[in-house]
């Protein structure tokens, strides 16, 4: 099995041509269903997955389930001093539709924190690259770094009330 | 949850990380057990890549 291409963060993988959904071929895609959604999953999602796991904490490590027609991440994060569990969702539309990611551990009202504890992470249309989500760039892991970002937002939060980084535009 | 906060120097350090990591592409790395802050670096490595947070898109 070929492995994503290693020139870049392991989340933001630049995807080989044998190993990616061709631009063209990105709406077609089912992650469960389709041939394009299985290979993409067994090419590039899984193998970023055992990396990010080998020599971790099993409690920190990524779990796999299905969820009807989704793929959900679970894990914990632990930015500061505090573990937070979250999970990732992989919806059939994936990698076209970004992952969802919500955190279960109870948080604080916060800004950028949307309904059932979703994580505000990428605008949907934005032209700016640092604002949206690119399914031929980006894994799950990419998805996972985010949310560890913002987990580290939210503790500064937490203690002075200012999110440190502005908004995206 | 009881919410045990970051002290002082440890939030100046997280601050700086995060704002590198927006304004200037400077990695914040998670620690490769238990994906705490481990600091930043301007390179890295291949062993560091998967817990090496880029700059990433987000909403915020």
């Amino acid at each position: 099995m070929k492995r994503p291409g290693r020139d870049a963060a392991a989340g933001s993988f630049i995807l080989h041509p044998s190993s990616f959904i061709l631009s063209g071929e990105v709406s077609r895609v089912s992650l469960l269903e389709s041939e394009a959604g299985k290979r993409r999953l067994l090419s590039v999602e899984i193998p970023v997955i055992e990396r990010y796991n080998e020599g971790r904490d099993p409690a920190f490590q990524i779990r796999l389930a299905r969820a009807g027609s989704a793929l959900v991440l679970r894990y914990c994060l632990k930015p500061g001093h505090n573990i937070y569990q979250l999970e990732t969702r992989l919806v059939a539309a994936y990698p076209t539709v970004p992952p969802e990611t919500r955190v279960l551990t109870p948080l604080k009202h916060c800004p950028h924190l949307l309904e059932g504890q979703t994580l505000c992470l990428w605008r949907q249309g934005s032209t700016r690259s640092t604002s949206r989500w690119d399914p031929a760039k980006f894994t799950c892991v990419f998805a996972v770094q985010a949310a560890w970002r913002w987990l580290a937002c939210y503790e500064i939060w937490y203690d002075t009330g200012e999110w440190p980084l502005p908004e995206a535009k | 949850m009881d919410f045990r906060p970051l002290n002082t120097e440890e939030r100046r350090q997280l601050i700086n990380a995060l704002r590198g990591n927006a304004e200037s592409d400077r990695a914040i790395l998670m620690d490769r057990r238990d994906t705490s802050f481990a600091g930043t670096a301007d390179e890295v490595t291949d062993e560091e890549v998967i817990g090496a947070i880029k700059s990433v898109p987000c909403h915020y």
